[in-house]
């Protein structure tokens, strides 16, 4: 079993090949972590140009024409409607109709929220990375010791 | 005599390894299900909460398809919470799933050792 080793155990009395399995499954947490971190940070970007993007809608008043994206090359002349609403998804396949208002916010809160989960992924990526250093050393002068000792 | 034994038990063992093997299949497959339910649970977690935090009059709708579907605030809300009640259940239901697998694990694993043991006893025997 490669469960988590205790913290209390001392690196210095663990075989190599049991280091060896610990630095790689460390590496494989801090991929994970880093995968993780890389979706959050997207997620919070987007949720904070679509806030932008309400704001901007805002300050615009009905009926002024504009283009309509219909794919990411084609537009179509139209004019906007009413600005007074905004149509939030807010997951599960549920919609909610807000003020531009409540939108930012909405997106504003989100965002507040993926940068604290941020912020404890990179805490806990640091932790994973000191281990992994001391992991790395400790295998480092045990294989050189080894090889020492098979020299003479 | 001791051959036709020595057989019998290579084979059983061989059974006991598979059925094992059989395990650990079902334990990934309801591991990777309760984490789905997980991020489900968090998604209508969220949902409620922005659910709970609107005024009576707000406008709700459901994508359906391609459509989106006016609802009922009140039945949104209900809506959701029996979906949260559904995957509670679902993930507990997982939870002993899980414990059973291990359980069953740690029972097969100890009684392929003893079969292994007796085995290496009856081919040390037969040399002999």
């Amino acid at each position: 079993m490669t469960s988590k080793e205790p913290q209390t155990v001392d690196l210095k009395t663990v075989e190599p090949q049991q280091l060896m399995g610990l630095r790689d499954q460390l590496e494989g947490e801090m991929q994970n972590l880093s995968a993780s971190a890389t979706a959050l940070q997207s997620a919070a970007g987007q949720f904070g140009s679509s806030g932008r993007a309400i704001e901007r809608l805002a300050h615009q008043e009905s009926g002024q024409p504009m283009l309509m994206p219909l794919t990411s090359s084609l537009y179509v002349p139209a004019t906007l409607d009413s600005a007074s609403n905004v149509l939030i998804d807010i997951g599960a396949s549920y919609y909610v109709e807000r003020s531009p208002a409540d939108g930012t916010d909405y997106c504003k809160r989100k965002v507040n929220m993926l940068k604290d989960q941020l912020d404890q992924i990179g805490q806990v990526m640091r932790e994973k990375q000191r281990i992994m250093q001391q992991v790395t050393a400790v295998l480092q002068q045990k294989l050189a010791a080894q090889q020492r000792a098979q020299q003479s | 005599m001791a051959d036709t034994k020595l057989k019998a038990l290579e084979q059983s063992l061989q059974a006991e390894a598979e059925g094992l093997k059989a395990l650990e299949r079902d334990g990934q497959k309801a591991q990777q299900a309760q984490q789905q339910f997980i991020q489900q649970q968090n998604e209508n977690q969220m949902v409620l909460k922005e659910l709970e935090g609107l005024q009576e009059d707000s406008a709700v709708y459901k994508l359906i398809g391609p459509v989106l579907i006016k609802q009922d605030l009140v039945e949104a809300r209900s809506n959701v919470k029996k979906r949260l009640e559904l995957i509670s259940g679902e993930l507990s239901r997982i939870d002993s799933q899980l414990k059973n697998v291990a359980k069953e694990g740690q029972r097969k694993q100890q009684q392929g050792m003893k079969m292994q043991q007796e085995l290496q006893k009856l081919q040390q025997a037969n040399r002999s």
